[in-house]
């Protein structure tokens, strides 16, 4: 009876160290001999593609993965030929590395090679970096998912709301066909009712459309000043300390200055989405079966001096969640 | 003298030779052959002793010495027994019926002397 | 090896099982109290990771509604922060100063910080201080809110990991000692398994052999034997039954043996019970008597026996056979045909342990043989008697004729004879007289043989005897030229003897001295003895040889002369001396030297004894 016990034991032993053996893998999933290529659309220096990149990086460090990146330098050399051209060069190089998903990150990745050359085709591409909307390219296609970047105007105006005696929402944006679009985008996300949109050429404008609208509206959302002619950032923080009476929030980093509450883009959420899906693609899942996502994340900056000037109080939860700005800039 | 003396000895040469030698010495002998006649001749002739045999035939010595002192007249006869036996019972019978017994063969002389004895 | 009883095996075994389990709980004693000791360390760490709870669950209960408040900013609201802050700084005044929670002092420390600053905002609040103020208020207790939960969490998870350590160390012990606890129940388990196999094997096993073995001997094989070598009770009863079988096989091969004996012996056998009817009867009565062993059972005992013949009363005899006091007793037995067979029976009476008799023994030995032997005896002795007394007659008569003539011729009865004449009867006469001896010899040993010599014992005067046969013998010994003296005393106490017989025995031996002795002397002596007198007849003869002595008194020994010269006689004298001395209850002897001479010896009692 007793070596009956004994052969038992050793039984059940040596399966739990089989079972211990078979499963130590399954943590590190090993996609030995899989390869991904990283199509950076412009050049490594460059914050938001290098945010992308790195992200993307690092998800996909210790998989066993072979990655390789390649940049089209399409930020330093803006022209279509050149993005052509590039784009050519990174067809090649798909065919002689042969990959087994594609990661595209920015619109000229997307322009320049996968809309070009391979959409529908069986090579499965992960999208990222693409600015609100990838119907302009076609995409999404069969082979083709990723996350979109969108302006995380929604959360500005839930924190806007907070503080603004009323829902009516207004826009104050540089008056370009890109900030056009942007703010054409902005009503998707905005609970509120965007009631006025002012897109203005230079300062002086925008400082009269800034007065204007406070009493128009009860919360402004600011945009990227870049192409304003004028525009003096000093100058502005002076001028909304002064006569800024409703809250203000922006998505652009440098109007944090000048905003109660500043929601901003993170790139590595782009990257490390754009990662997880591609490993999805390298399981087995078809592209298609991917659905598509809008990046959420997004670091969130409070202005005390003009929270001060609105006497407006933040609620614990949110100062806890903010990068606290003391007047200046966003100091990260 | 002329003393009777009665033999009664079934044995020829002995009772012979009795005879002669008591004949020789002046006695008349009468003898007998057998009890029977031994008897018979006593009471005819009353003999003045009685020499007698155990062993006899018809009738033997000691019915002839209980029949001698049996008869009145017979009675007081002396008898001596002459035998050759010496058996117990006879021995009874030597005592209480003889005057005498002699053994044979006996010394005549002795008988002799005995005789003279028992007859003075 | 020790005698152990099986109680004794049984106990011991119990015993190990009982000393494996206090073993194992010895073994134990310091895991468990270790447990122990754990449990109750275990307790404070509990209470502060209770405590660390409690704060942690005051401290968010606050700061939700710091942001409930800060979120509707109602008085109501107000009121519960403050109802918060109060609750905190209740619980941390409360274990502030408590010194088992010295280790959660730092977080403490934190708590009131804490509670200061909301209460503080509150207060900003109230004074309606400004926006920066009262965000860079609410950033503090942001900070501070985050330092206790950093510290709570660090201490709950310090706290927790103790716990953990301390409970994974206790279910490490316990699991220890189950395991311990496990191995000793199977080995308890096993032991007493296989002990209670091993020893109801054992003893099955023995029983087995015992109840095979006490089969076999139940069945009639007392040579069986249990072979049994346990050390305890069953060895011991199977030791009594060997024992037994042993007695079994002794009592059946000598009852096998006595059965055989009783149905070999010759002599009958019959059993009686106390009321005399037969209990059981051997081969031999069975084939003696005629019957079959079923015709005689029950049946009464006298029917086999007749008291025709014998000198015993047949109601005598029942009754002696009952006592059983029936000793050599001369009885018949009456077979089936009805023939009187002759017997010796001798009786028994075999007795229970309370003295009563269950049964009566008889045994008898047939002495038809015996009987017809005596029979034939008394036929010869009678015959013997009648030859002799015939012999006797026949042969004295013509002897007395014999004699009577020559003493006739002799004495000159019939005439003058002349010398010659007288010479050759007197060589006649002397062997006439001869013959009368040697008849006489004869006679009279036939008639000490068959005992019929009865001896006339009077009492006598031996003195008187011997010189009677001095004067009788004196003349031959003269004529022989030898020296015939007596040496006897003048007075000697009278004894009881046949006085005929004893002047025939000294008379003999006088006679044998002169016979054998050539020159010399002849002596007679007598005195008084313890036992009787003492008389002895001295010569100086030849003397006779050692290894003839034991011949002499036996009938018909002649012994010769050293020179072989013939001496006449029946050689009859001796024994006859014997048997007379012997009939008298004394003794006769001789010493004797070759070329000395002899001496015979005899005692006469002074009295015969009866013998």
């Amino acid at each position: 009876m007793k070596c009956l016990k004994k052969i038992l034991s050793l039984g059940v032993l040596s399966i739990l160290f089989l079972l211990v053996l078979w499963s130590v893998p399954c943590e590190a999933k090993n996609y030995q001999g899989k390869k991904i290529l990283y199509i950076n659309s412009y050049h490594p220096g460059y914050y938001w593609s290098d945010g992308e990149q790195k992200a993307a990086e690092g998800f996909l460090k210790n998989t066993g993965v072979q990655l390789k990146i390649v940049y089209m330098d399409t930020k330093n050399n803006p022209s279509a030929e050149f993005s052509r051209r590039a784009g050519l060069k990174v067809k090649k190089l798909i065919q002689s590395f042969k990959p087994d998903v594609v990661i595209a990150a920015d619109d000229t990745a997307l322009r320049y090679v996968i809309m070009p050359y391979y959409r529908d085709a069986q090579l499965p591409v992960v999208l990222c970096g693409i600015n609100w909307d990838l119907s302009p390219y076609g995409a999404p296609y069969k082979n083709t998912t990723g996350i979109i970047e969108i302006g995380l105007v929604g959360p500005i105006y839930k924190h806007l709301r907070k503080m603004a005696n009323g829902n009516r929402v207004g826009i104050l944006s540089f008056d370009s066909f890109g900030e056009r679009k942007n703010a054409g985008y902005y009503h998707r996300y905005i609970d509120g009712e965007l009631s006025q949109t002012e897109f203005v050429k230079d300062f002086t404008a925008w400082k009269q459309k800034f007065i204007d609208m406070q009493d128009k509206v009860d919360m402004l959302i600011v945009a990227d000043p870049s192409g304003i002619r004028g525009w003096n950032i000093t100058e502005a923080e002076q001028f909304v300390l002064e006569h800024i009476r409703i809250p203000v929030g922006t998505e652009t980093v440098s109007m944090i200055s000048i905003s109660l509450v500043g929601v901003i883009k993170i790139p590595e959420e782009q990257g490390e989405c754009a990662a997880a899906a591609a490993l999805r693609i390298l399981d087995g899942e078809k592209p298609s079966d991917i659905p598509i996502v809008s990046n959420k994340k997004g670091n969130l900056y409070v202005n005390l001096r003009i929270a001060n000037k609105l006497g407006a109080i933040f609620s614990p939860a949110t100062l806890r969640s903010a990068k606290v700005v003391v007047g200046g800039g966003a100091k990260d | 003298m002329g003393k009777k003396i009665l033999v009664i000895e079934d044995e020829a040469s002995v009772r012979r030779l009795v005879e002669f030698v008591f004949s020789k010495n002046g006695f008349e002998v009468i003898g007998a052959a057998n009890g029977q006649e031994g008897l018979e001749l006593a009471r005819q002739h009353y003999p003045n002793l009685i020499i007698l045999d155990l062993r006899l035939p018809i009738m033997d010595g000691v019915e002839v010495g209980k029949a001698l002192k049996n008869d009145e007249k017979l009675r007081n006869i002396p008898v001596i027994l002459v035998t050759a036996s010496t058996d117990n019972i006879e021995q009874k019978v030597k005592e209480s019926l003889v005057d005498g017994y002699f053994l044979k063969p006996f010394d005549y002389q002795e008988l002799l002397k005995k005789v003279m004895q028992l007859l003075r | 090896m020790l005698k152990l009883s099986i109680r004794t095996k049984i106990i011991i075994a119990f015993f190990i099982l009982i000393i494996l389990s206090v073993s194992f709980l010895l073994i134990s004693f310091p895991s468990l109290s270790k447990i122990n000791s754990l449990s109750f360390a275990a307790i404070p760490l509990s209470r502060e990771i209770n405590i660390l709870q409690d704060y942690d669950e005051s401290v968010k209960y606050l700061a939700n509604k710091i942001e409930l408040y800060f979120n509707i900013r109602s008085e109501e609201m107000k009121g519960e922060v403050l109802a918060a802050v109060k609750q905190v700084s209740g619980l941390a005044t409360q274990h502030k100063h408590e010194k088992a929670l010295s280790s959660l002092a730092g977080m403490f420390s934190v708590v009131l910080e804490l509670n200061n600053a909301v209460t503080e905002l509150m207060g900003y609040m109230d004074k309606g201080e400004s926006a920066y103020t009262i965000n860079l208020q609410i950033v503090t207790v942001n900070k501070l809110f985050e330092a206790f939960d950093r510290m709570q969490n660090n201490l709950q998870e310090a706290r927790l990991i103790q716990l953990q350590k301390n409970v994974h160390e206790q279910t490490e012990i316990t699991q220890r000692i189950l395991d311990r606890f496990l191995m000793i129940e199977i080995w308890i388990i096993a032991i007493g398994f296989l002990s209670s196999i091993v020893l109801s094997r054992i003893i099955t096993r023995n029983l087995l052999k015992l109840r095979q073995g006490t089969q076999e001997i139940a069945a009639g094989n007392f040579s069986a034997r249990i072979d049994i070598s346990s050390n305890d009770e069953i060895e011991e009863l199977a030791q009594s039954f060997n024992t037994m079988a042993d007695h079994l096989r002794k009592t059946t091969v000598s009852k096998d043996y006595m059965d055989n004996v009783i149905r070999t012996m010759a002599e009958t056998l019959i059993v009686v019970n106390p009321d005399l009817t037969i209990s059981s009867v051997n081969q031999a009565t069975c084939g003696l008597l005629g019957y079959s062993e079923d015709e005689l059972m029950g049946k009464p005992v006298k029917m086999l026996f007749s008291t025709e013949g014998t000198l015993m009363e047949s109601a005598e005899f029942s009754e002696l056979i009952k006592d059983a006091k029936l000793m050599n007793c001369e009885i018949n037995y009456r077979a089936k045909s009805g023939r009187r067979i002759p017997i010796i029976l001798s009786t028994s009476a075999m007795k229970d342990k309370d003295n009563n008799t269950v049964r009566i023994i008889c045994t008898a030995t047939d002495i038809i043989e015996r009987k017809i032997a005596e029979e034939k005896l008394k036929e010869v002795a009678e015959l013997k008697s009648k030859l002799t007394s015939m012999v006797s007659h026949e042969l004295r008569t013509p002897l007395a004729a014999i004699k009577t003539g020559i003493s006739i011729v002799l004495d000159g009865l019939t005439g003058g004879i002349n010398a010659e004449q007288k010479e050759v009867l007197d060589i006649v006469k002397t062997n006439v007289d001869r013959l009368a001896r040697l008849i006489n010899d004869v006679l009279d040993f036939h008639k000490l043989e068959s005992k019929k010599m009865q001896l006339k014992m009077e009492e006598n005067d031996i003195v008187q005897v011997i010189r009677e046969i001095y004067d009788m013998m004196n003349p031959l010994a003269e004529q022989k030229g030898l020296t015939f003296t007596l040496e006897v005393p003048a007075l000697l106490p009278k004894a009881v003897f046949d006085k005929d017989r004893i002047i025939q025995v000294l008379s003999n031996l006088v006679n044998n001295a002169l016979k054998f002795t050539q020159k010399g002397s002849i002596t007679i002596t007598a005195d008084k003895e313890l036992q009787g007198i003492h008389v002895a007849v001295v010569d100086t003869g030849v003397g006779i040889k050692q290894e003839d002595i034991s011949r002499l008194f036996h009938s018909f020994e002649q012994l010769e002369t050293p020179d072989n010269t013939k001496i006449e006689g029946t050689g009859l004298g001796l024994a006859i001396c014997n048997e007379i001395i012997e009939q008298h209850g004394g003794d006769i002897w001789v010493e004797s030297e070759i070329g000395k001479g002899s001496t015979f010896h005899f005692i006469i009692p002074f009295k015969r004894e009866l013998a």
